[in-house]
């Protein structure tokens, strides 16, 4: 092991530390690759892994600490010159461009190597192209526009590409970062994907991003664990076994106590929204259920399952096709999210800074955002109301911020949705519909937003919360609705007893 | 957390009104120099007359096309609704007498609101939309007018006389243009209209989602602008008792000029009506300013282009607009 550390390392990154705004993302991190590894990095939502990532691909810089790349020390202005030096990131959403062929997409930028005076010669490109394509064992035509492949076809194509266009830069082995690569792939897929990642690893190091934990196991030769911005451990596959990983990067097992769940109020008897049968071919499918006053139902499915649109449905983002919603027993009709707000349903969006606020207004004008109307004197905004108003979240809240008059973006993640939040109880919204509420917010204000969660149960608030993990809808839930394909696969009950994330897991697949 | 802190402080400092300082600098730099320079012609009341006269002109017509910039859209048509409304106002005017101001107005408020439901409705970029009703206002001007510019009768002249007394070097049409320049003042800081409008530039998918009627807020500025194209056109006709069919087209692009070089950004949410003004000062000193100095009319254009281009470059806000095209 010792021997091969010695001979074999590729990269280190040393104590490396990055702050944003209010969230301490992460604190003297190590992080080694090896030549022709595959290494796993693991951790919670927010523990640090993307922003490490970003860091070694060039994105983000970071405020202290060192990347030594074959022994040499170096530092990245930007994603390209990352790429210089072989290292690449393959992101989820994928950054090839559908309108362009296959062969194109492979030689962006690169068009140099076939051209001579300018004229490229596309009889070249199309030969190198399906010499690289038969390299991957991919069986596509590279005269195709991208966009009729498959997810997974593609994603091939932006791997072949980054390891060509590193060997093309004279990178003996370049390292490629593969980030949660699998959330979008069928389960046969995933076994060609893998046995893919094997033969690349003669070639190139993989650093390999997931929240599949038994995928990380079967499949990389050393993992990484990252909890709260730190490292949490090193295991080879030799000693690595979900259960210590997870035990690692959570750092204590499932805990009803991290969640607040002796402060779980009963949901009341009155219903506030129902939906019925609800149907929108092609995202789900005879969808019903109840939310009761003070009651939080948590939708849990994998990405794909319809969860999202039905929260968008509610919020009048997306029309159904069949079926009835209703409101305090009464039919109705949502079309626009001015017309959910009429209803008295509020929405908290998953991307916090480009959807739930204004980031460069202050505090008091988002906090007011939805009821401006109504804070009339005449004419006029009534200011001062406005401001008492903001100063009264601001206090009930806690929402840590120098001033009412500070723009939002100059606040911590934390204190960011807070306001979002305060946004909705200032309209006193009855429903509320929350996506990834504690998404990209650090352990500590996670905790503050479960308990205003209990404390709007409380209230009275009925709330249906997409959560960032099965741990976190179990434990803020009274009601589970999990989702698979489009439809309600199970109801659990989390009031009394709580489910384990296996019990839920089990209709998520 | 205090680290926190400071830094927001700091950032707040940057934030308010860079943009202003930096363009009411020019504002005063420019006076000074072209005051030093050539006192005897700059100074001279006549000089400063014809400023002012320029100034209103523009500043009337660029004031509600600041809360489209604003919002992140363009308002090409004013050139057309400039040429419209003249020769529309000067043949009522000579016609049906004072009816003329609240028909030219609500005429200029409809074709405004035209403009906003194209954008809303058909969700044509403004860019576009506002192009196609240009041309169909412009027409419309022509085919009213004959093609000809139009003179005003002895008669409707004195119905203009409420903004063309003299009060020294100020005129009616002066003190008209700053008291719109007050409502509008107003609208923007105290009217929920003028809160949304920042809102919507800044962030118009947050704002949606907060349940604000966002289509109504942008049809509104749209219609604004209209209404104060029509204001511009009752200056401009006070200033040249005729309407002329074709007098918007010099107009169109100076008067984008003058909402931008005052620190609007074009993409929207930064700015406001006194960077307006500050732009106004700006544009119209600067054309002033190089005939006062006696640089060739062949070269000026250079220069109003160039300062343009400053302008944009130094109010941009690059943190928000990572890509520009």
């Amino acid at each position: 092991m010792t021997v091969r550390i010695l001979s074999d390392l590729l990269l280190e990154m040393r104590g490396i530390c990055k702050s944003f705004p209010g969230v301490r993302a992460l604190d003297e991190v190590y992080f080694n690759v090896l030549r022709n590894e595959i290494v796993g990095l693991v951790g919670e939502n927010g523990a640090g892994k993307t922003t490490l990532m970003r860091i070694l691909c060039g994105i983000h810089r970071p405020d202290q600490g060192e990347i030594v790349l074959e022994g040499k020390k170096v530092s990245f202005k930007n994603p390209r010159d990352a790429r210089g030096h072989g290292i690449s990131m393959v992101f989820q959403e994928q950054s090839i461009l559908p309108n362009l062929t296959v062969a194109e997409n492979l030689f962006l930028g690169y068009e140099g190597f076939f051209s001579q005076r300018g004229i490229f010669s596309k009889r070249k490109i199309l030969a190198k192209a399906k010499e690289i394509l038969e390299e991957f064992g991919l069986t596509f035509d590279p005269d195709v526009p991208v966009h009729r492949l498959s997810f997974a076809e593609r994603q091939m194509l932006e791997i072949a590409r980054n390891i060509w266009s590193a060997q093309a830069s004279s990178v003996r082995t370049p390292i490629l970062i593969l980030d949660e690569p699998t959330t979008f792939l069928e389960e046969k897929e995933i076994e060609l994907f893998f046995a893919k990642l094997k033969e690349i690893r003669e070639r190139a190091s993989i650093v390999y991003i997931s929240h599949r934990l038994s995928e990380v196991v079967s499949l990389c030769d050393r993992i990484y664990v990252l909890k709260d911005g730190k490292n949490a451990g090193v295991f080879d596959r030799a000693e690595a076994s979900e259960e210590l990983l997870r035990s690692r990067m959570v750092g204590r097992k499932f805990e009803g106590e991290y969640y607040l769940t002796d402060m779980q109020g009963r949901p009341r008897d009155e219903v506030l929204l129902e939906v019925r049968n609800c149907t929108k071919r092609g995202k789900f499918y005879n969808v019903s259920f109840q939310v009761a006053k003070g009651e939080v139902v948590s939708i849990c499915g994998a990405v794909g399952s319809g969860k999202e649109e039905v929260c968008q449905m509610l919020f009048g983002l997306l029309k159904p096709d069949e079926g009835d919603i209703l409101v305090e027993g009464r039919k109705v009709i949502i079309n626009s999210p001015e017309e959910a707000v009429a209803l008295g349903i509020g929405f908290i969006p998953e991307d916090r800074r480009s959807e739930g606020l204004v980031l460069n207004l202050p505090v008091v004008e988002n906090v007011t955002l939805p009821i401006l109307e109504g804070l009339r004197k005449g004419a006029f905004v009534d200011s001062q109301k406005q401001m008492e108003i903001a100063e009264k979240m601001i206090h009930r809240l806690n929402i840590k911020t120098p001033s009412p008059r500070t723009p939002c973006a100059n606040l911590s993640g934390g204190n960011q949705q807070k306001v979002v939040l305060s946004k909705w109880l200032v309209s006193r919204v009855k429903v509320l519909v929350m996506l990834h509420p504690t998404r990209g917010i650090d352990v500590g204000a996670k905790q503050e937003i479960y308990r205003l969660i209990r404390d709007l149960s409380k209230q009275g608030i009925g709330m249906i919360i997409l959560g960032d993990s099965f741990e976190e809808d179990i434990g803020l839930a009274h009601k589970i609705l999990v989702m698979k394909d489009g439809r309600v696969q199970a109801v659990l009950d989390a009031t009394e007893s709580k489910p384990t994330p296996a019990d839920v897991l089990q209709y998520v697949v | 957390m205090e680290r926190t802190i400071s830094a927001a402080k700091i950032k707040i400092g940057q934030i308010v009104g860079r943009e202003k300082i930096l363009a009411l600098s020019v504002v005063i730099i420019l006076f000074a120099v072209l005051a030093i320079s050539n006192p005897s012609s700059f100074l001279s009341s006549y000089n400063i007359g014809t400023l002012l006269d320029y100034a209103t002109t523009y500043f009337v017509a660029a004031i509600g096309l600041t809360f489209v910039i604003l919002i992140g859209s363009i308002d090409l048509s004013l050139g057309g609704m400039l040429s419209l409304f003249t020769v529309v106002f000067t043949l009522a005017l000579n016609r049906f007498g004072y009816i003329a101001y609240p028909l030219v107005l609500s005429l200029g408020l409809g074709c405004g609101l035209l403009n906003g439901v194209v954008f809303t409705r058909l969700k044509i970029p403004s860019f576009i939309g506002t192009f196609g009703t240009a041309g169909l206002y412009q027409s419309l001007a022509l085919v009213v007018s004959g093609g000809r510019p139009i003179g005003l009768n002895i008669a409707s002249v004195h119905k203009l006389d409420v903004l063309n007394f003299e009060l020294g070097v100020l005129k009616g049409i002066h003190i008209l243009g700053a008291l719109l320049f007050f409502v509008f003042w107003v609208i923007q800081s105290y009217f929920p209209f003028g809160r949304y409008v920042m809102a919507v530039g800044s962030s118009e998918r947050a704002v949606y989602l907060s349940g604000v009627k966002v289509n109504r807020v942008k049809n509104l500025a749209f219609a604004i602008s209209g209404f104060s194209a029509a204001c511009a056109a009752i200056v401009l006709v006070a200033r040249m008792l005729s309407g002329d069919p074709t007098i918007g087209m010099s107009y169109q692009l100076p008067v984008i000029a003058t909402v931008v070089v005052g620190g609007n950004a074009l993409t929207g949410g930064i700015g406001g009506i006194f960077n307006t003004l500050l732009g106004t000062f700006v544009v119209v000193l600067v054309g002033n300013g190089l005939n006062v100095i006696g640089v060739d009319v062949y070269y000026q254009t250079i220069v109003t282009g160039i300062i343009a281009m400053i302008a944009v470059a130094l109010t941009l806000d690059k943190s928000k607009v990572k890509i520009v095209k």
